[in-house]
């Protein structure tokens, strides 16, 4: 089993259109068809010239924490074990039904970065902070998806592959399972907190548990 | 022992093996471990696999350190035996190979990590983890190394620079898309071939990710620009998770049927990835009557420039426009830019490139050379700055071949140098730079003697400069040829002469052509239409590329007309565009906007409108000054302004960050006016109490909603995040307020909702509780007796305006 693997990632290259979807902008199909197609259009040039300077400058100057580990699973009839932890529900089971493993994977912004939304709001700049909100929210989700990459870059040559990823609050996925992720990946040692909640401070930290299968024969 | 390996004369496609690790697990490698140290501690084992593999008819077998980098090995503990690690594992692989005749390649993997300018690694540090892991293969005497499953063009580009250093044998390396056909960072697959084969690759490759019929697409879409081998390596379809195994979708015999499909495409090294065994390799080999390279017609005359996430085609081939590099980024007579660059700012810069894009450059050229800065620093920031901001390819624009080296290195896409000539000393330093690089180039007509004064003397230099590219080993289509426009007003001659050297070097050298257009019109009246009308000559003279400001809107008119009546824009598609396009009625500028005659009224309205908060207080000041009384500027201007911020939130014209750009502006101006209402006997409605409920932490959201409120005109007490039950009814109790919002993001924190509610009735208390967060639901709401609930800030002002319309029964803390 992989051990626990942690890195500090400072990397720019979160697509700034993944930004302004978070920001509700994926509502209006015209601007992002617009943008995508590199066609004009009065709202597209107005907005997206106000807010890709900011964000991009926001995308270089933060960084992201990963955490990654691999843990073997045992499925029982009504509940899923990984490293002594049961988990139960529909969603666990369906997820890793047939797994021989698990990876963990975490990431979290690093709480300095964080800390600069709570800034921005107490000097009045909420237009900032709402973007910067964004931004390490996207960070933090893209961190993922490059671990998620790279764990399956390491399974594939070892014949072994991924499910999909699932994170506590997905389904009936309780969120009370943050706990688990917390002491797996030494989530303390970084300064990162849990309160009574299961919320995770900074708040932009994110954890899933992503599925390892054998491979079988193609078709 | 096979002869040694020739990819580019190779005149049959070369047959790959399949997935190793498939192979490792069906023949008991246990999960978790290093495949490197299961093969070295089971030689016998990957002996088999590869022994399968050659029966198959594969001719080349990948050696099993595909993660035997000392970035990947200090997971186990073994970064420090890279080097043993890597020879023993390939002279494994080797004596199987060349035992049959065949050969084995050196396989090397990402490192996992970014490097500058997306992350934090440096370029040495790089080459230092490749290089250490490369030399090791190659003194082991792999007969070539594939880089393969690349996931960043950074990393390898760096790789490929390592593999050149360490190593004699070719190199390929090979990248993985995704679904979409990007790399994760976001290059495309021409992208990629055009920055790695100018770098000097032997061969590009496609892998993993994949199945074949996604990677055929993709193929079909780069073959055309490939100068060296392609190789395809896909997944055995796509996969499918299927009762606890994960299955891929296909099949040896229908893997095979792409065998053809591939070779007719001018693929000439196939093998597959994921999912595929022995049985797929042994079936494409039998599919393959006929392994002849087919060898795909090349389009001549076209340079390819690259950033990392678009490529640009030019040509002077009627199909394609004339490309325009954008001149702006120079701080020559800008004030401006010069004082930014001067405080090590880049915002300026951001905004040219930005404005240059948007009037239709193709290209940037970044010159930030002036006293009292140090060039190569700033250079290299700006070219880190824009890697990221701008998709434009860049042409680097400097007298000093340092600055030219490092930005080349950093960039990670494929550079136009900004010149070369006929200078000797120059060009001893900037070829073989170029060269490594594998970056485009322009070359200037002139040399230590300066211009020549006739035709004869520039083509004599031309002649000179292409001769020593190619004893450098550069092929002569990397360069650029510049016209070289000197000033009509001094130089009759010379308008002539750059049309001769344009029509001479894309005619008869068949090379591009560039121009630098603002010196012919120096020292005369009405430059813009000099400049334009030579535009249109030197575009019948075959140009490729202008360097020009793109916000002059006559010379890009002029541009596009001379497409269409040369035959380069075809049914004058793109000059009809142009012309109907709002973007020909002006330059699109972010920074000097037209102002309509507007009154002071209209003013602070469009001010709100439009979030644009650095001038409301003043205009307000001017109002109030003016004689206009605080309560009219608030309820007649401002609130209606805002609400038509409202209407065009909901409407989906405006978004969240422009709501609250609007909102704080609307706050400013009530910040300078709540003074004046008091005294107008107009001061605030109703309180309200705002709180994230206990045990939540998020509270963005919840300050959205009090700004809109305030805007509004209600008295708003926040009282922060993690608030519980009894602190919000004191509060609410104490300042008399008329409603509570409560706000909680996540399903275990939204519990608490219900004891603010419940405290709320127990007490028999008339206000109203409302509730929101990204959570919550209308059902919720109703379900613990709430009295309403809103999805975003602009419904919970409506929702307030509505529920306090109707006095709600109970005890009126007021």
């Amino acid at each position: 089993m992989k051990a626990l693997t942690i890195k500090t990632l400072v990397f720019s290259e979160v697509p700034i259109i993944r930004v302004f979807h978070r920001l509700n902008y994926r509502k209006n199909p015209d601007f992002i068809k617009g943008k995508n197609s590199d066609e004009g259009g009065e709202l597209k040039a107005k907005v997206w010239a106000r807010y890709e300077s900011m964000i991009t400058q926001m995308v270089k100057e933060t960084r992201v924490r990963t955490f990654y580990q691999e843990k073997s699973i045992e499925i029982k009839k009504h509940e899923v074990i990984i490293n002594e932890y049961g988990f139960t529900g529909r969603l666990v089971q369906a997820r890793c039904v047939g797994a021989e493993s698990v990876f963990i994977l975490g990431a979290s912004v690093l709480p300095g970065d964080f800390i600069q939304i709570q800034k921005l709001q107490d000097e009045g700049d909420i237009e900032k902070a709402v973007v910067l909100d964004a931004v390490l929210s996207e960070k933090v989700e893209f961190a993922l998806d490059f671990i998620e990459k790279e764990v399956t870059i390491e399974l594939n040559r070892t014949g072994r592959y991924i499910g999909r990823r699932f994170s506590c609050g997905y389904g009936d996925f309780s969120l009370n399972y943050q706990q688990f992720f917390y002491e797996i990946l030494e989530f303390e040692k970084y300064g990162i907190k849990i309160n009574d909640k299961n919320i995770l401070f900074p708040e932009k930290t994110v954890t899933a548990l992503l599925p390892v299968f054998p491979a079988g024969e193609s078709k | 022992m096979k002869n040694k390996l020739d990819l580019s004369s190779n005149k049959k496609i070369i047959l790959l093996d399949g997935s190793t690790g498939t192979m490792l697990q069906k023949m008991g490698m246990p999960s978790g471990g290093s495949p490197e140290v299961y093969c070295l501690e089971h030689p016998e084992i990957i002996r088999k696999i590869q022994a399968e593999y050659l029966e198959s008819g594969s001719e080349i077998i990948y050696t099993p350190t595909f993660g035997a980098n000392r970035i990947k090995l200090r997971d186990y503990g073994l970064e420090k035996q890279v080097a043993d690690i890597n020879q023993r594992l390939a002279e494994l692989s080797l004596e199987t190979a060349h035992s049959q005749g065949r050969w084995a390649a050196g396989n090397v993997g990402p490192t996992g990590i970014f490097y500058q300018p997306y992350g934090e690694a440096g370029w040495d540090q790089g080459l230092e983890i490749f290089s250490e892991q490369i030399r090791a293969l190659d003194s082991a005497g792999v007969d070539l190394i594939v880089i393969e499953t690349q996931i960043d063009i950074q990393e390898a580009r760096i790789a490929l620079m390592a593999a050149k250093q360490a190593a004699a044998c070719p190199i390929i390396v090979s990248m993985t898309f995704d679904e979409t056909g990007k790399t994760l960072t976001g290059s495309d697959p021409l992208t990629c071939l055009n920055i790695l084969q100018s770098l000097g690759a032997d061969g590009f490759g496609l892998n993993c990710s994949a199945g074949p019929r996604q990677m055929l697409e993709m193929v079909k879409k780069i073959n055309a620009y490939a100068r060296i081998p392609i190789l395809i390596k896909p997944n055995a379809g796509l996969p499918i998770v299927e009762k606890g195994e994960t299955r891929f979708s296909m099949g040896p015999e229908e893997f095979s049927e792409y065998g053809e499909a591939f070779r007719e495409e001018g693929v000439s090294l196939l093998g597959g990835c994921c999912g595929t065994t022995p049985r797929h390799i042994r079936d494409l080999n039998q599919g393959l009557k006929d392994k002849t390279r087919i060898k795909k017609l090349r389009k001549k005359n076209e340079l390819l420039l690259s950033s990392p996430r678009k490529t640009v085609i030019i040509t002077s081939n009627p199909e394609k426009p004339i490309r325009v590099v954008g001149e702006r980024i120079n701080p020559t007579g800008k004030a401006e830019l010069q004082a930014e660059l001067k405080a090590g700012k880049l915002d300026v810069l951001k905004t040219y490139a930005k404005e240059q894009k948007e009037n239709g450059a193709d290209i940037l050229d970044i010159n930030v050379g002036m006293p009292g800065i140090k060039e190569k620093d700033t250079m290299l920031k700006a070219v880190s700055e824009l890697s990221v901001f701008s998709e434009l390819p860049l042409c680097i624009d400097s007298n000093q071949p340092e600055v030219i080296e490092a930005a080349a290195r950093l960039y990670p896409g494929r550079i136009l140098v900004n010149s070369i000539s006929g200078e000797a000393e120059k060009l001893a330093k900037l070829l073989p730079m170029i060269r490594q690089y594998g970056a485009a180039f322009i070359i200037l007509p002139l040399d230590e003697r300066g211009i020549p004064d006739d035709w004869e003397g520039r083509q004599k230099v031309l002649e000179r400069v292409l001769a020593a590219c190619e004893q450098h080993g550069i092929p002569r289509e990397n360069a650029v040829v510049d016209g070289l426009a000197l000033a009509a007003s001094a130089n009759p001659a010379g308008p002539n002469i750059t049309l001769r050297t344009i029509s001479y070097a894309s005619r008869e050298l068949g090379l591009n052509t560039i121009l630098g257009l603002s010196n012919i019109s120096f020292g005369l009246p009405g430059r813009e239409f000099l400049n334009s009308a030579f535009l249109a000559m030197a575009a019948a003279a075959g140009l490729s590329l202008v360097i020009a400001n793109p916000m002059e809107a006559l010379l890009m008119k002029i541009k596009h007309s001379s497409e269409v009546l040369i035959g380069r824009d075809e049914g004058a598609r793109e000059f009809i565009n142009q012309c109907t396009s709002q973007g020909s009625q002006k330059a699109r500028t972010h920074r000097h906007k037209i102002k309509a005659e507007v009154s002071l009224e209209g003013e602070i309205y469009e001010k709100i409108l439009q979030g644009e908060k650095t001038q409301i207080q003043a205009l307000i000041q001017a109002g109030l000054k003016k004689g206009l009384p605080a309560y009219n500027l608030v309820q007649k201007i401002m609130i209606p302004a805002i609400q038509a911020v409202g209407d065009k939130y909901d409407q989906r014209e405006y978004f969240l960050p422009q709501l609250i750009a609007s909102a704080e502006t609307m706050e400013k101006g009530m910040q300078l006016l709540t003074p004046y209402l008091n005294q107008e006997n107009q001061g605030s409605r109703d309180l309200g109490i705002l709180a994230t409920v206990k045990g939540d932490v998020h509270d963005i959201g919840k300050k959205i909603v009090g700004l809109l409120l305030r805007n509004n005109g209600y008295k708003i007490i926040d009282l922060g995040k993690s608030v519980d039950e009894n602190t919000i009814l004191a509060q609410a109790i104490e300042y008399k307020a008329k409603f509570i919002a409560l706000s909680a993001l996540m399903t275990t924190t939204m519990l608490e909702m219900e004891k603010v509610v419940s405290l709320v009735r127990c007490r028999g208390l008339g206000i109203q509780v409302i509730l929101g967060g990204a959570v919550v639901t209308q059902q919720y709401a109703d379900e613990i007796g709430a009295d309403g609930y809103a999805p975003d800030a602009v419904k919970c002002v409506e929702l307030v305006k509505r529920l306090l319309q109707k006095k709600k029964p109970g005890i009126d803390p007021a």
